[in-house]
């Protein structure tokens, strides 16, 4: 096996016994994504950096972060960027996200560390799976779920932006939240871990 | 809190959209209800998905740089620069790094002489008692050879071994960078480096990934990963059998009863197969049909159609 080859859980696990370069992988296969998502909910070059660089360093200072009984690396990893960014847009006051997806220019691939067929073929089929799950939400409820998760606005926050009751807001997020996890087959997962 | 009221508010506190009050009491109710916290669980495997719609966005070299440097300080201190100059982990494709110079690592040589390469055996966790002698501390302990010749000798052996084994190590790093670069020199025509246009396409806006369909009796799946302005395609297989003496898989898109050869499609030992397309130099796009086919070698026409499915622009 080469060191590529190796599954996010095994490099955690010698990223926790202070392996330097478990670490650097990682972090060529992670940080494409991990900027993507800060720069989604940032929109801000520098500040998605800081967040890049405080993910991976918190990381690095506490591997135990990451429990790998409770559920997969990389979507561990991403829900740390996104939480850690929205932190950042909370600290900074309320701003309105940055709603589009950066435009076809600024698209970039992840390192070509993170590529092997196998990984690719998984990595595909879930953005893939995710994307087409929210393109078939109506507008509304896909607006509203955003907002909550890249604009790390709450329901009631929401609801003034879009100048919208309260009640709808809520039904919007509850509806698509639902209308996901049967898309997504969320709900045949409901025993082990999620 | 009820649990009907919980069921209200957990989707919003999985997605982060509630206030802390409301949080904190969504979430105490979650820890003393099992059938609440199944649906907390749920929720939260829906969010958790979400980051991934996101594209993947380049992050500056720089950013690596500093990342790797402060991780290799807090790791090792004065080794910290040395580590961030490493290069990027090699590509599992057919990409190529910047070129690693026999200068550059003679360089990394006598700067740190007990750097891990990243090689396999590299990557098993260190154990008590394996650290190498800095290169200072053998500095020190070579000028006073007159006074503890003994130790200086066999730290000097242990020395010369130590970077005998990593120099052959080395070469052998650079023999496989070499290797890449001569396949990214010499790429067969129509088809590009399986990874960075893979990623590449992965990241783009506008790209359609759908199944394919299996022929009657076929038991192959797989599926096409397309995108119509970079006119480049991924074709992903899986569970082909293995093809008889004298057959090949191959790739065609049609148009009428015009073809185009895509090229073929090996299996490996698992069945599964993929294959970076570049479809500009035939002009073939929306609503060609791509097919999976067994031939046989030479290509006499009588093909054996495996997976098929028309190229789109949007999702079907």
């Amino acid at each position: 096996m080469t060191e590529l080859e190796r599954t996010d859980e095994e490099l955690a696990a010698l990223i926790a016994a202070r392996n330097e370069i478990a670490f650097r992988i990682v972090y060529d296969r992670y940080a494409d994504l991990v900027y993507g998502v800060a720069m989604r909910v940032l929109a801000d070059p520098a500040a998605a950096q800081d967040v890049v660089q405080d993910v991976f360093l918190r990381y690095w200072r506490v591997p135990t972060s990451f429990d790998a009984g409770r559920g997969r690396f990389m979507s561990w990893l991403l829900s740390v960027a996104r939480n850690r960014a929205v932190d950042e847009v909370r600290s900074r006051g309320r701003r309105r996200l940055h709603e589009s997806p950066p435009a076809e220019g600024a698209d970039d691939p992840v390192d070509e560390g993170a590529v092997d067929p196998a990984r690719l073929a998984v990595l595909s089929s879930e953005r893939h799976e995710i994307r087409s799950a929210l393109r078939q939400l109506p507008d509304e409820q896909r607006e509203a779920i955003e907002l909550a998760y890249f604009g790390g606005l709450t329901q009631q926050e929401i609801a003034e932006q879009l100048r919208t009751p309260l009640g709808t807001i809520k039904t919007r997020v509850r509806l698509g939240m639902r209308k996901l996890r049967f898309a997504l087959g969320v709900e045949t997962e409901s025993t082990g871990v999620l | 809190m009820t649990c009907e009221e919980f069921l209200e508010n957990v989707d919003a506190l999985a997605l982060g959209a509630l206030a802390p009050e409301e949080a904190a009491a969504t979430e105490q109710h979650a820890a003393g209800c099992v059938a609440c916290a199944r649906e907390l669980r749920l929720a939260r495997a829906v969010a958790e998905r979400l980051p991934l719609s996101t594209p993947a966005v380049r992050a500056p070299a720089a950013l690596r740089e500093r990342v790797l440097a402060a991780v290799g300080a807090e790791a090792g201190g004065s080794e910290a620069a040395v580590f961030a100059q490493l290069p990027a982990a090699p590509p599992a494709g057919l990409a190529v790094h910047a070129p690693v110079s026999a200068e550059a690592n003679n360089v990394r040589e006598f700067a740190r002489p007990q750097l891990p390469l990243p090689e396999a055996d590299s990557l098993a966790p260190a154990e008590h008692g394996e650290e190498p002698v800095p290169i200072s501390a053998w500095r020190r302990v070579a000028g006073s050879g007159l006074r503890v010749p003994a130790l200086a000798a066999a730290v000097m052996v242990l020395a010369l071994f130590g970077l005998a084994a990593w120099s052959l190590s080395l070469q052998s790093q650079l023999s496989a960078v070499k290797h890449q670069q001569a396949l990214a020199r010499n790429p067969q025509p129509g088809f590009l480096p399986a990874s960075q246009t893979a990623l590449t396409l992965l990241a783009s806006q506008h790209t359609v990934t759908s199944e394919l369909d299996p022929a009657q009796s076929a038991t192959a799946t797989g599926g096409v990963i397309w995108n119509p302005d970079k006119k480049q395609c991924v074709v992903l297989v899986q569970r082909l059998a293995p093809p008889g003496d004298g057959q090949q898989y191959h790739i065609w898109f049609s148009s009428g009863d015009d073809k185009w050869d895509g090229g073929a499609l090996t299996p490996d030992s698992t069945g599964s197969a993929y294959r970076v397309i570049d479809m500009s130099r035939w002009n073939v796009g929306e609503g060609y049909h791509l097919s999976i086919v067994l031939q046989p070698l030479p290509d006499n026409g009588q093909r054996q159609a495996v997976l098929g499915g028309d190229l789109h622009a949007s999702l079907q």
